[in-house]
Parts: structure tokens; C-alpha cells; sequence
């Protein structure tokens, strides 16, 4: 018997047949290989000879296409279309590769230096793979090559999708743009996965969620001849679009807003109050996105750049203005809560208002009588306001104010959104070392002084006040699904929280409001064109201190220093569906700068989305 | 005078022909670094070498009784330090594998593969009960794998981590599994393995499958496979010679000094060369195995044949992935490829089987 079989209790019962398995597998397998390899190096090796002998391997990319972003109904807002891109293979190309493609740049009337930067800056090593060097390739430039590709060995046309936004400049700030990622980009892991040579979102919404939009490349391995001419494919992998976003915007209302601010510097936003839904968001002016996937010259970017109206900012949630008389609200809702005041108590306003050494002026000259907290809001007094502010005082006002979601971003899912001012005394010593004189309590009462807030938070708090004191996140990506449609992302609606003031409180704000547009003596009475009950409060912000002139002679005085306009407003009253603010710089008075434009848009609301007749009659019954 | 008359009687066919096959290695390192940044490498893989025959007698002169009894002490100290590396790799980010200590870098999942083979030998060697085992007595077993697969793997390193399933596999079935646990354990895995793989989120499974095949192929088309596969096949009968190998001259191959050296191999030296690789691991691989002949225990079986197929198995698994047959998963080739640890790990497994020999 085998020696193996009688070993101890110890031993392993079967053990000799497996060791003659393993040994029997392993022979096989190394037998295998061994056959593996001389087909691969004997009976297939002029095959790999040839091609080793020629390394006519080439690398090219199949970049995928970007994800689509459409409007809540389904419009393509950002779009690719297929462009005609010049790309070479170092390995291919003559001796001097700088020269060649400088003469490539003359032949096709770009510009040398930038082709050729371009070109280092986009070599990498992985050898005989494409580097793009000219982009959007007209038909004229596209014969003009092929007629002469001989001349130039080593240079391809590709087909490269393009980023395409079919509405322009509308809405440039929300989606941002894209463009070719830089060397520093790449080596910051900004963008995980990418290499030289592909197009990243680099701005707003397509920087935000390029993960989601760039997609997967793909590529080819393909066998070319001498000439470059590929004589079969020996692998490819498809690319995989990006994945599709579905915003909440209504590009019908963005573009009305778009035109309403067309040759104005300014911002506005129109949101749905119960869920929050951005349906438009404009910032003017703007730029063209469309110039940028096109790649800019630097003299252009310069330009677009260091232009006084500096389009690339995004007014809308980036740009804080004071938000004058708009911000009396918060000073009541203070005010009541602190029960520093009540709101039947008639005050005084004979036109301005002794406080230190100064007067502190209302807007209108003669004043306005006898004001309680309703006149105060429907008349926009300011002698009424800034003795509720001196009574309430700067820290509950401050704290008032926070606790309505201003001084803090509103959260929307969009990057670089600017939290806005709320001062405080604390604040003023920390940020200006200055200890807070009690006049300046008054000037922030009436939204003046430190006070900045964006058109979007002026938005969420005109919201969260037709919502009885509920705050909705307002945001704009509804859904994101990949090409399969699969989705991969859904706003969670349920970030609401209450702010715990009573409902009693916002009611009889609501009623100044809505009389601010009903009532003959409501400075915005603009907004009854609408045709249905309006909640709104205009403002009107100083950008300098220069009081006597602007009450005396507003169309006069240079164009910088006129005030800034402001409307907010929701409506209908009675069951708030959607609400709106905006602001026109140097506008002048908010009543016929920027509330014609709020009740214009919301009449548009009203075409697209109809209001319940209930909620539309006029005579609407007020709580 | 009895450790001299030991020495006299240590395998030199064993130790000779590893370190035959390690020499072969240098050189092919020497040929796929030349002239690059890592043209010290070969230097410094000969420096492993010397340590690794060093390794060799220390694993030869291991009492055996020792190695019985601290298999389990092993296994805890390189969990932990498997543990840490992971915990490190999440925590402060990046991939962690090697142990940096006084200017020489190692590699802990290198030793992972012994101290498995040896914890699970120790384990089934204290089972009173005889084979086919049953769930009951192979869940121990499973638990100890997972304790180091999972750790490996989130280093990140998968292809290890599921070469150390595989390892403890085979010792397993090597044992003797009933055939129902057997059929309940894979059916299980085949249904636990996709679910888990489209359970994660699609970035994750694409660092998967990035892992599985590095980030050197941007495109995902293959591209180094084919250009191994160039360089394997343009190599012809007999090669383009020492130095003369275009694809790997010309760096078309990605890690040729690690992950494809044999590429590099195939290109210079030929269908010859690979031959006589492909002899010597064979060669080497049924020797060790012979020593299955002169053990006894259960422990020193499991051992002998755990190290050896391991090793066989590992050398397979690289060439074939460098031949474009499996994908590329970035396993070493024990004794070819540079990396000091794997080196120095494969030459202690051979001293612990050689030391079986001696006590005949």
C-alpha cells in the first residue's frame, strides 16, 4: 500500500488522488500556456511582426457626447452638436512638429501660437495617441485640409461633439460653460477621470454636475496604413453620454424675464411657493456660453472680462444690493415679535424723523400722517419704520432677519451663491473694527446701510412669508437620469421647516402686502394689471447718500447713482402659488422700475399655469 | 555540529533552481527599465535577492513545531497590519499597500498569502473530525479569508484580495468539502456576487473595474493587452535579443518591469524563453510538490501544497493576463517580477516546504 494512506489519524483521507489532480491540473494548465504562446509568437507572429515593425497602432478617442439639460416641459436648453476637429499624432508627424503645426495654423487662418500651445499642452505620453489642436472646423477649412493632408502625415480630422446652447445668452448664468480642461485642473483631481484634451464644465451648472453630464469616453485601436489611412480596428469601445438634468425652469418665463431685463443691469427670479422650483432666474447681463465652448481668444476673454457690466457675474443669487423699503417686512415681523410695537398705534410722520444730531428723511417730503403698521407698509413710510427699528433694536432685528433665511445662503443647488449681510453690532466690530452708531440701527430698518441681500433670497423670503413662515429650499436640478434612463438623482422635496412665528403675524403682514398693490395709495399699485389679487412691496435702495437730489430731480442725476429698484411680490393672495423678485440697478423707484416688470411676469405665469378662479376674482375674501 | 550536518543536507535543487529563475528576472528587469527612471531597479532587485535567500533559511530552519503553533499569532499580526494599511488608505486616502520603514517599502498582502495557508492548516490540523467537512466546520475557515480579503481589498487591491479567495479555495477543497456545502457555498457566491457588484453606485463600480484594470488604459479599449500581445508575438522563435525588444524598448508596455515582464521576456528572448520560464516554474512547482511525499501531518500537507500552488497558480494567472487571456488584474509573477517583498515572501514559502525534507 501507499505509504501516504496509512500515515497517523492525523492525515488527510484521499490526499494521494489529490495531490495526482493538482499535479495533473497544473501540467495542463503550463501546457496550455505553452500552446497560447506559440500561436501568438510562431503561427501568428508576421501578424504581430508587421505590426510591431510599423507600430501603426493609433489611439483615437471617441469623446462622449454631454448630457442634455431641458426645462420642466422637456425644451433642450444645452445641447451638442458635431463639430469638425483637427487633431494630430505626434508620433507621425515630420521632424519639427512645432513647424508643422504652425503651418497647419497658416494654412487654416488660425492663429500659430495658440494651435502650438496648445498642442505641447495637450501631448501626453501614451504613444501614437491623437492631440487635438483645431476645433469647429467650417467646410471651407475642411477641404482646405484634405486637399492637402499629404503635406501634413499625422494630422486627422475627428468628429468631436460640441457643447450648443440653443437660446444663447438666456439663462447663461444657471448652466455656466464649458471648455477644455487645463493642466492645473487636471492635476488638482478637480475633476476625477478626465485626461488632456476633454471638454469639463467649468462654470455654474455645468461645473456643479459635470460628473453627471461629462459621460465616458470611448475610443478606437485601429491598424492605419503608411498613409494614415486605417486599414481595420482592432478594438473599440462605445462612449457613453452623459447623463440627462431636467431643471425646473420654464424657459417660456426665463426668456420673458430675459427680454424684460434685456438692456438693464439687474436680476430677478420667479419660484413656485409651494415647492420651491426656480421657474426662471436672470441675471443681466450676461454672456454667450455658446463663445465659450467655441474656445475663446484671450483678447476676448479679456473683454468679456473687464466689461464695467461684468456679465459673468450671476446678479440672481451672487449680486447683493441693499434691499431698501422690501426689507420693511423683516423690520415688522421683528418688531411684532418682539413686541416692541403695536401695530395699531398710530406714529407720526411729518417727513422725517429727529434721531442724534440728524433727520432722518422719509421718502416722500411732506410725510405721511398719521401711519399704524398697515400705512406703514402699504405707504412705505420711513419715519414709521425707523422708529420700529429704534425700538426693536439692531440685535433682534438681526436675529429677526436671520430667522427668515437672510444673511445665508438659501441653499439652492447651484454653486456660489453669496450669503448676503444681516450686520450686527457684533458683526460691525469684527468685520470693521468700528464699534455700531445707533443711527445706523435706523438705516437698517429701512434695508439701508449694511443690509445686502440677493434677488434670490428676496425670493425665499418673499416666499417663506406667503407660505405663513414655512421655508422651502428653493433649487433648480428636479432629476438627473443617465441615458438608459435610469435616475440617478431626484430633489428630495421635503426640506421644509417652520420659523415658529404665529400665523396671526404673517396674515396681517399678507394684508399690507396685498394693499400695497390694491389700495389707490399702495406704491404698487402697478401690479393690478396682473389680474389677480398681488401681494407685493417695492423698495427703492440708495446707492449713494445724496438725498436731495434724487427726491428732487431722479432723471438728472448720472446714471451710476440713481437708486436700485426693487419689487417682490406673490400671488394670489389668498393661496400664494408663485412669487417673484427683482431688481433693476440705477433703476430708479421700485414702483415703476422693477414692478412692472414682476406684475408682467406673473401675468405670463398666469397664461402658462391659469390660477383657480376662486383665487383670481378680484374680490377674493381677505382673512 | 548538527546544524552543519543539517546544512549538508539542505535541497540545493530547489533553492538553485528559484534562484535560476529569480536571476532570469533581473535579467528581463535589466531590459525593461533600461535607460528609464527606473534603471536602478535591477541593482536592487539582485540586493532582494540576497535577502530573499536569506528568507529561504530562515523559513528552512524554522522549527517546525514553531511555525505549527505561532501560525495563529502570524495571522493576527498581519490582520492588524493589513487593518491599519486599509484604515489608512480610507482615512488619509490614496492607495496603501507598502509598509515604509527605514527606506525599504513592503508590501504586508505579500505575507498575507503565507500566514493564510498557514492559520488555515493550523486550523483543519486541530479538526478531530475527518473530512468532507460540512458549513459548520468551514465557517472558521471563511471568517479567517475574509479577515484578510476584505482588508486587502479596500486598500484598494481586488486582484490580490480575490487571488486570496482563490488560495484559500483550493486549500479548502484540497481538505475536503462534502459536495452539497459545496454546491450551497458557490451557488451562494454566484448569486452574492453580482447583486453586490450593482448594489454600488456607478462611480464605484467603476473604480472597480478600474482597479481590475488600472487607469492605464484611458480608453478602455485594450490598448496595453494589444501591445503586450504585439510584443509577445513579434518576439517570434527565438526573440529580437537582450536589449533589442522594440515594443518594450520603446515603454509601448505599461509596468513592464512588474506587471508584463513577461512581455518584455517573450519580446527579446522569444517562444524559447518563455519555454524555458514556463520549464523552470513547472519544474519548481513539481518539485515542491514532491515533498508531499515525506510529510505527514495534516498541517505540513496543507502547507506544502498551499505554497506551491499559490505560486503556480499566481504565475499562471500573470501570464495569461499579460498574454490578453484573463484581464488584467495586477498580480506580480512570483520571482520574474520586480518588488522586493514578493521576492523575499516566495523564497521563505520554498524554505518552509524544503524544511520538511530534513526531518525525514
Amino acid at each position: 500500500m501507499d505509504p501516504l494512506s496509512q500515515r497517523s489519524a492525523d492525515s488527510l483521507p484521499g490526499v494521494e488522488r489529490k495531490i495526482a489532480v493538482i499535479v495533473v491540473l497544473l501540467i495542463s494548465v503550463f501546457l496550455l500556456i505553452l500552446l497560447y504562446f506559440w500561436r501568438l509568437q510562431v503561427l501568428d507572429h508576421s501578424l504581430y511582426q508587421r505590426l510591431a515593425d510599423n507600430n501603426r497602432i493609433r489611439l483615437i478617442d471617441m469623446p462622449a457626447t454631454r448630457g442634455i439639460v431641458t426645462d420642466r416641459n422637456g425644451v433642450i436648453l444645452a445641447d451638442s452638436s458635431p463639430d469638425y476637429t483637427l487633431a494630430a499624432i505626434p508620433e507621425d508627424m515630420e521632424k519639427n512638429r512645432t513647424s508643422e503645426i504652425a503651418s497647419l495654423a497658416d494654412l487654416l487662418g488660425r492663429d500659430s501660437e495658440q494651435a502650438v500651445d496648445r498642442f505641447k499642452k495637450n501631448s501626453t505620453n501614451t504613444p501614437y495617441s491623437a492631440v487635438r489642436v483645431f476645433d469647429r472646423l467650417d467646410s471651407k477649412e475642411v477641404s482646405l485640409f484634405e486637399v492637402n493632408q499629404d503635406r501634413f502625415p499625422g494630422s486627422l480630422l475627428m468628429v468631436v461633439p460640441r457643447r450648443y446652447y440653443p437660446f444663447g445668452k438666456i439663462a447663461a448664468h444657471i448652466f455656466g460653460y464649458v471648455g477644455e480642461i487645463s493642466r492645473d485642473q487636471l492635476e488638482s483631481e478637480e475633476y476625477p477621470g478626465t485626461k488632456t484634451g476633454d471638454t469639463v464644465g467649468k462654470y455654474a451648472l455645468e461645473k456643479a454636475y459635470d460628473q453627471y453630464l461629462r459621460g465616458k469616453d470611448g475610443g478606437r485601436q485601429v491598424e492605419v496604413d503608411a498613409r494614415g489611412r486605417e486599414l481595420n480596428i482592432l478594438g473599440a469601445t462605445e462612449p457613453i453620454p452623459g447623463a440627462n438634468v431636467t431643471l425646473t425652469l420654464d424657459i417660456r418665463l426665463q426668456e420673458a424675464l430675459e427680454l424684460e431685463l434685456w438692456n438693464e443691469r439687474g436680476a430677478g427670479v420667479i419660484m413656485d411657493v409651494d415647492t420651491g422650483e426656480i421657474l426662471a432666474m436672470v441675471s443681466r447681463p450676461a454672456f454667450d456660453p455658446n463663445e465659450f465652448s467655441m474656445r475663446l481668444t484671450s483678447d476676448r476673454w479679456n473683454e468679456i472680462v473687464r466689461d464695467p457690466g461684468h456679465p459673468m457675474q450671476s446678479r440672481a443669487m451672487q449680486g447683493m444690493y441693499p434691499p431698501g423699503s422690501t426689507f420693511k417686512v423683516v423690520t415688522a415681523i421683528a418688531a411684532l415679535m418682539e413686541h416692541s410695537l403695536d401695530p395699531d398705534e398710530a406714529l407720526f410722520c411729518s417727513g422725517g424723523y429727529h434721531y442724534g444730531r440728524r433727520t432722518y428723511r422719509d421718502w416722500r417730503l411732506g410725510g405721511h400722517g398719521k401711519v399704524d403698521l398697515h400705512k406703514g407698509i402699504v405707504e412705505s413710510c420711513d419715519v414709521y419704520f425707523y422708529q420700529a427699528g429704534e425700538r426693536t433694536g439692531i440685535d433682534a432685528l438681526a436675529e429677526w432677519a436671520s430667522i427668515l433665511g437672510l444673511g445665508r445662503r438659501t441653499g439652492i443647488d447651484l454653486p456660489g451663491e453669496k450669503d448676503g449681510l444681516i450686520p450686527s453690532p457684533d458683526w460691525k466690530v469684527r468685520a470693521r473694527g468700528e464699534i455700531w452708531f445707533p443711527g445706523e440701527t435706523l438705516s437698517a430698518a429701512i434695508g439701508q446701510g449694511y443690509v445686502l441681500v440677493t434677488p434670490l433670497q428676496m425670493t425665499s423670503l418673499y416666499g417663506t412669508i406667503a407660505r405663513k413662515g414655512v421655508h422651502v429650499d428653493p433649487y433648480i436640478v428636479s432629476r438627473i437620469e443617465d441615458v438608459a434612463g435610469n435616475e440617478l438623482y431626484r430633489h428630495d422635496p421635503d426640506a421644509k421647516y417652520e420659523s415658529k412665528i404665529p400665523e396671526g403675524v404673517f396674515d396681517r403682514i399678507i394684508n399690507a402686502l396685498a394693499d400695497v398693490v390694491a389700495d389707490d395709495g399702495g406704491t404698487g399699485r402697478v401690479a393690478r394689471m396682473v389680474g389677480v389679487p398681488v401681494a407685493g412691496k417695492t423698495g427703492t435702495a440708495q446707492v449713494v447718500r445724496l438725498q436731495e437730489v434724487q427726491e428732487s430731480e431722479d432723471g438728472d442725476i448720472p446714471y451710476e447713482l440713481r437708486d436700485h429698484g426693487w419689487f417682490a411680490a406673490f400671488a394670489p393672495v389668498n393661496r400664494p402659488r408663485v412669487v417673484s423678485a427683482v431688481v433693476v440697478e440705477h433703476g430708479g423707484h421700485g414702483s415703476t422700475s422693477a414692478a412692472p416688470i414682476v406684475a408682467r411676469l406673473i401675468k405670463k405665469y398666469a397664461e402658462f399655469y391659469p390660477f383657480e378662479a376662486a383665487d383670481a376674482s378680484e374680490e377674493g375674501e381677505r382673512q | 555540529m548538527k546544524r552543519l550536518l543539517n546544512i549538508q543536507r539542505i535541497d540545493f535543487v530547489l533553492l538553485g533552481s528559484t534562484v535560476a529563475l529569480s536571476a532570469m528576472g533581473i535579467l528581463v528587469i535589466r531590459s525593461a527599465t533600461a535607460g528609464g527612471r527606473f534603471a536602478g531597479y535591477p541593482g536592487r532587485q539582485a540586493y532582494w535577492l540576497a535577502i530573499a535567500i536569506v528568507a529561504y533559511f530562515i523559513g528552512y530552519f524554522l522549527d517546525r513545531r514553531h511555525l505549527q503553533r505561532g501560525a495563529y499569532a502570524f495571522y493576527w499580526v498581519i490582520f492588524a497590519v493589513l487593518l491599519g494599511l486599509a484604515a489608512a488608505s480610507n482615512w488619509i486616502g490614496g492607495v496603501q499597500r507598502w509598509i515604509h520603514a527605514g527606506g525599504l517599502t513592503f508590501q504586508p498582502s505579500e505575507l498575507a498569502k503565507l500566514a493564510l495557508i498557514l492559520v488555515l492548516a493550523r486550523h483543519f490540523s486541530q479538526r478531530r473530525s475527518s473530512p468532507p467537512y460540512g458549513l459548520e466546520e468551514i465557517i472558521v475557515p471563511i471568517l479567517l479569508v475574509a479577515g484578510f480579503a476584505i482588508p486587502v481589498a479596500l486598500q484598494p487591491d481586488l486582484g490580490t484580495a480575490m487571488f486570496l479567495i482563490l488560495v484559500a479555495g483550493i486549500v479548502i477543497l484540497f481538505v475536503g468539502v462534502r459536495w452539497s456545502t459545496l454546491i450551497v457555498l458557490l451557488a451562494g457566491a454566484a448569486a452574492a456576487a453580482p447583486s453586490l457588484f450593482f448594489a454600488l453606485k456607478d462611480y464605484q463600480r467603476d473604480r472597480i473595474l478600474n482597479f481590475l484594470s488600472p487607469g492605464r488604459d484611458p480608453l478602455g479599449t485594450g490598448y496595453h493587452v494589444v501591445q503586450s500581445k504585439i510584443a509577445i508575438g513579434s518576439g517570434g522563435l527565438f526573440g529580437k535579443g537582450f536589449l533589442q525588444g522594440t515594443q518594450s524598448q520603446l515603454r509601448f508596455i505599461p509596468e513592464q518591469h512588474t506587471d508584463f515582464i513577461v512581455s518584455v521576456l517573450a519580446e527579446e528572448f522569444g517562444f524559447t524563453g518563455v519555454l524555458l520560464m514556463l520549464g523552470l516554474i513547472l519544474f519548481i512547482s513539481l518539485y515542491a510538490l514532491s515533498y508531499l511525499e515525506s510529510t505527514r501531518t495534516r498541517f505540513s500537507l496543507i502547507v506544502v501544497m498551499g505554497i506551491t500552488t499559490s505560486f503556480a497558480l499566481q504565475a499562471a494567472i500573470n501570464i495569461a493576463m499579460a498574454a490578453g487571456v484573463l484581464p488584467v488584474v495586477g498580480l506580480p509573477l512570483p520571482l520574474m517580477s520586480y518588488g522586493g517583498s514578493s521576492l523575499v515572501c516566495t523564497f521563505l514559502g520554498f524554505g518552509i516546504i524544503a524544511g520538511y525534507k530534513r526531518r525525514r
